[in-house]
């Protein structure tokens, strides 16, 4: 599933794979603002059919966090 | 829900409204429509022109994230397009008289930021599909 997420990602937001790694913030990795984050919530859900809640978000700062969010609510 | 009252959704108002019949099937999916006619302002020689499809589209999310408000008894605001992606047009253009179906999905929501999908076709022949961000 990380193998997947991470050439997903670094496709999707045009960075290099090797920069995300499990203990890098997100938003700082990604060049994340507001808009572009609903990018990433929405390939999570298609990707891997996890709904990424609003409340939820602030929570997942590093890409280690969004891996265990990922898999805990995976179906 | 269906409706022609689509004025009670969104806060755009002739010339520029451009979906004429609305319906909300669930959270994440709508439905609506658009038959152009000669007064229309997005028509050059009588075919519409590409942003007015991106218009009925914005317009149509709109009208989604606007009957949402409502039924939680928030007032309907002014969106933005924040961003449109993964876009392609169909070969033709629709005309006067033809009418735009379109299908419209939430792929996700953060705050007040939604990413749509959408589809229009117009006698079962795709007009454009994308992604749209709106921002209300």
């Amino acid at each position: 599933m990380i193998k997947k997420m991470v050439s997903i990602l670094a496709s999707e937001f045009e960075v290099e794979e090797d920069v995300i790694t499990p203990e890098a913030n997100i938003k700082e990795t990604m060049h994340l603002d507001s808009l572009s984050l609903v990018d990433m919530v929405g390939l999570v859900e298609e990707e891997f059919g996890v709904e990424i809640k609003t409340a939820d978000l602030p929570t997942i700062k590093t890409f280690a966090d969004l891996y265990d969010y990922v898999y805990k609510n995976q179906k | 829900m269906t409706t022609d009252d689509i004025t009670s959704l969104i806060p755009q108002r002739p010339p520029i409204l451009m979906v004429d019949r609305f319906s909300y099937e669930v959270d994440s999916l709508c439905h609506s429509e658009l038959t152009l006619k000669e007064d229309n302002m997005f028509l050059h020689n009588g075919s519409m022109v590409p942003e007015g499809l991106l218009e009925h589209i914005a317009q149509t999310a709109a009208a989604h994230i606007g009957y949402r408000r409502k039924m939680a008894g928030e007032e309907v605001n002014l969106g933005f397009i924040g961003d449109i992606k993964r876009c392609t047009m169909g070969k033709r253009m629709p005309t006067v008289g033809q009418t735009v179906m379109t299908t419209m999905r939430v792929v996700s929501q953060v705050g007040n930021i939604t990413m749509v999908s959408a589809e229009s076709t117009s006698n079962g022949v795709t007009l454009i599909e994308c992604r749209m961000k709106l921002a209300n």
